[in-house]
């Protein structure tokens, strides 16, 4: 499944909370938007909070990812990058 | 005659205190798919924050809040580094307006976009550097802070990285600790555009989006 997310592809097989997980995560960042569909999906499966913890995550680490990228901060010594670029 | 002004005094301090903590006040919550709360229902968590928000800077719980409430801890945590970034950052009032309206548009977050657009004239960003970003165009005639501000962030929102350039250029023009702040604010505002994204926050009654889609 990691090695799917890395490589940009739709992970298979899912248990349902990882698939709501990944509709929700998924949307919100490739379309900025979330459907009714996977909104109602993720509501019910992890409920109300859990979903505004999930949405922050998403801003945390966006936020740091930023600062990291700006910054360039290297990888610790000996370890290659193990994203390649998507397109 | 002393007494009855003294009296008259203790009515008028408990008059204040009464209204500045009413005990169920109105938090005027507005919400999309998450249902607006009202403040007779909140746990005491929540009421921390809807207490620390409506005592603090901003005085609204307008935004963000109605969704944020849903997780008191770090709905609390938030509002504090958004407190932080509208009110206490090294950014200059202008430029960090223009930043949250840059990343207001890469999000099309409507209801941002409109009460930032306010806020970034009333902050002196020029009306057609407005209107540029609003369209999705690089806007003609910055001056070279809002340059470089442009430049950072825009870099930053469309290819995750930010080139030697334009990094050297917002460091030298602003130092270390302004190009942080610039970067929170970019960061506190993509999330805060979500959230509302999510929600599909109405905008105010009677007001139009502003943001037409891109393209």
């Amino acid at each position: 499944m990691i090695d799917d997310l890395a490589v940009g592809k739709r992970p298979s097989p899912m248990t349902p909370e990882q698939e709501v997980t990944y509709n929700f995560c998924n949307e919100l960042l490739k379309t900025k938007q979330v459907s009714d569909a996977t909104f109602h999906a993720t509501v019910g499966k992890l409920g109300e909070q859990k979903v505004v913890d999930l949405i922050a995550l998403m801003g945390y680490y966006d936020f740091v990812s930023m600062i990291l990228n700006v910054d360039r901060y290297p990888l610790p010594n000996g370890e290659k990058p193990q994203l390649k670029p998507l397109h | 005659m002393r007494l009855s002004i003294l009296y008259a005094g203790i009515l008028i301090l408990a008059g204040t205190v009464v209204a500045q903590t009413p005990a169920t006040p109105d938090l005027h919550l507005r919400g999309g798919r998450f249902r607006p709360l009202t403040y007779s229902e909140l746990t005491p968590e929540q009421k921390t924050l809807a207490d620390n928000v409506l005592n603090g800077e901003r005085h609204t719980l307008n935004g963000p809040f109605n969704v944020l409430l849903r997780s008191p801890e770090m709905g609390d945590l938030a509002q504090k580094l958004g407190t932080y970034i509208r009110f206490h950052t090294t950014v200059p009032l202008k430029l960090n307006e223009f930043a949250i309206l840059i990343t207001a548009r890469a999000l099309n977050a409507q209801y941002d976009w409109s009460s930032h657009h306010r806020y970034a004239l009333k902050a002196g960003l020029s009306p057609d550097i407005i209107e540029a970003v609003a369209t999705g165009k690089r806007p003609a005639n910055m001056q070279p802070d809002e340059e470089i501000v442009y430049n950072f962030c825009t870099e930053l929102i469309r290819t995750t990285q930010v080139s030697d350039a334009t990094f050297h250029a917002a460091v030298d023009k602003f130092g270390e600790r302004t190009v942080v702040d610039l970067i929170s604010v970019v960061g506190y505002y993509h999330f805060v555009s979500m959230i509302l994204n999510v929600d599909r926050y109405p905008l105010p009654e009677g007001t139009q989006p502003e943001l037409k889609p891109l393209r």
